[in-house]
């Protein structure tokens, strides 16, 4: 989380997960049906629905960007559900470059490539 | 027309293996930045001409949000397609749409590297 | 085993309760966790009834989501006091939804939930009552997947 020069809201407790790839979203459908377990989310969406989405698929944690202001409900979410949450003054755009740039992989790429004709809309 | 320095949206699409569906006789506008979302009222107040963006949003909405931000384009990650009605809004606006099977992070990743920024 | 489930469940849904919104469905998460049921279908169960409970907050007034865990498979039941859905084949299709600005302010309400449902359940049925309320029953089978036919 350096790399995005992010502040820990909610620290990752012991032992710290590891990340295994990143994906980007701010719809919590996108991230229901796509996102895999041990990811970060990256996403604009400050509300506790993007936790407990986390929550529901196992990531490894929640990066807000933006510098977006993070509420009480939403900490307090992400405390009850146990998922480590920072946020960044860099855009998401910004922050996808530079996690890349750091070597982060992209989480689910090769599932999401099979799951392409589903996908229409 | 682009300044040397910077990539056109053509160049853009052929290197990110993107498909233009929409606007394809607008690719040669120079592009200015990106940027990653999917909530339009989000690239309403924070979109600045020039840019891509990146979303899978697929809503004809996304050609009037494009429009009023001046964005050089739309890129639609994770293999979503836009229906007939926003292509035909696109063509109407002069809005390119590119559509890419790679999802969001991966897009923008790349094109940070290209040094879009 | 006889005709009693290993483990029933249920969780009360407040309409307009955006800020509740999910808590049902990671509280479920929990409880399937402590009663055994495996990661891959817990997954799925959950993913379900995440939508499945946004649907009623952004659209519902109350609603209720039952969950018995069976040996051989997960049965879910979701019903709600609500307008209904006027077209449920409309209502199935990818992008297609009626939610308000406060639904997409929340991540949701993109046209991508039902469409949801329908993939991460292996079976679903929809009985919805314009004016009334929409029930959804979900079946996940434990072990062994749907037959990967469906799409």
């Amino acid at each position: 989380m350096e790399a995005v020069g992010a502040e820990a809201l909610v620290p990752a407790g012991e032992p710290d997960r590891l990340v295994t790839g990143c994906f980007a979203a701010d719809l919590m459908s996108d991230v229901l049906a796509f996102a895999q377990p041990g990811c970060l989310l990256i996403t604009g969406l400050a509300k506790d629905q993007a936790v407990r989405s986390a929550a529901i698929k196992n990531l490894a944690a929640v990066l807000v960007v933006g510098g977006k202001e993070v509420d009480h409900e939403m900490i307090e979410a992400a405390q009850e559900e146990g998922v480590p949450l920072y946020r960044t003054g860099l855009s998401k755009y910004e922050a996808c470059g530079v996690l890349m740039q750091a070597g982060y992989p992209p989480c689910g790429a090769p599932a999401l490539r099979g799951q392409e004709a589903a996908r229409g809309c | 027309m682009a300044q040397s320095n910077e990539l056109t949206l053509a160049e853009v699409a052929q290197r990110l293996d993107a498909r233009a569906v929409a606007a394809a006789d607008r690719l040669y506008v120079a592009v200015a930045g990106g940027l990653v979302s999917d909530l339009l009222s989000y690239v309403m107040a924070n979109g600045r001409p020039g840019q891509v963006w990146i979303t899978i949003q697929t809503h004809p909405n996304i050609v009037a949000v494009a429009t009023l931000a001046r964005l050089a384009g739309v890129l639609i990650a994770s293999g979503f397609q836009p229906n007939q009605t926003t292509i035909a809004r696109a063509d109407e606006e002069g809005i390119p749409i590119l559509v890419s099977p790679d999802p969001a992070f991966v897009l923008a990743g790349k094109l940070w590297e290209m040094g879009v920024r | 085993m006889g005709d009693k489930p290993l483990a029933h469940l249920e969780y009360p849904v407040l309409g307009r309760a955006y800020f509740l919104g999910g808590r049902a469905s990671t509280s479920l998460r929990r409880a399937l966790l402590q009663a055994g049921v495996e990661e891959d279908v817990l997954q799925r169960v959950c993913v379900a009834c995440y939508e499945a409970e946004m649907n009623v907050v952004l659209h519902a007034r109350t609603g209720y989501m039952s969950v018995d865990v069976w040996p051989d498979r997960v049965e879910v039941c979701v019903t709600d006091h609500g307008p209904g859905i006027e077209d449920v084949e409309l209502a199935m299709q990818p992008g297609y939804s009626t939610a308000s600005e406060e639904a997409r302010s929340l991540g949701f309400g993109a046209g991508m939930g039902l469409p949801n449902i329908r993939q991460h359940a292996d079976e679903l049925a929809i009985e919805s009552k314009v004016g009334e309320g929409v029930r959804l029953v979900m079946t996940f089978w434990r072990g062994g997947r749907r037959d990967g036919s469906e799409q």
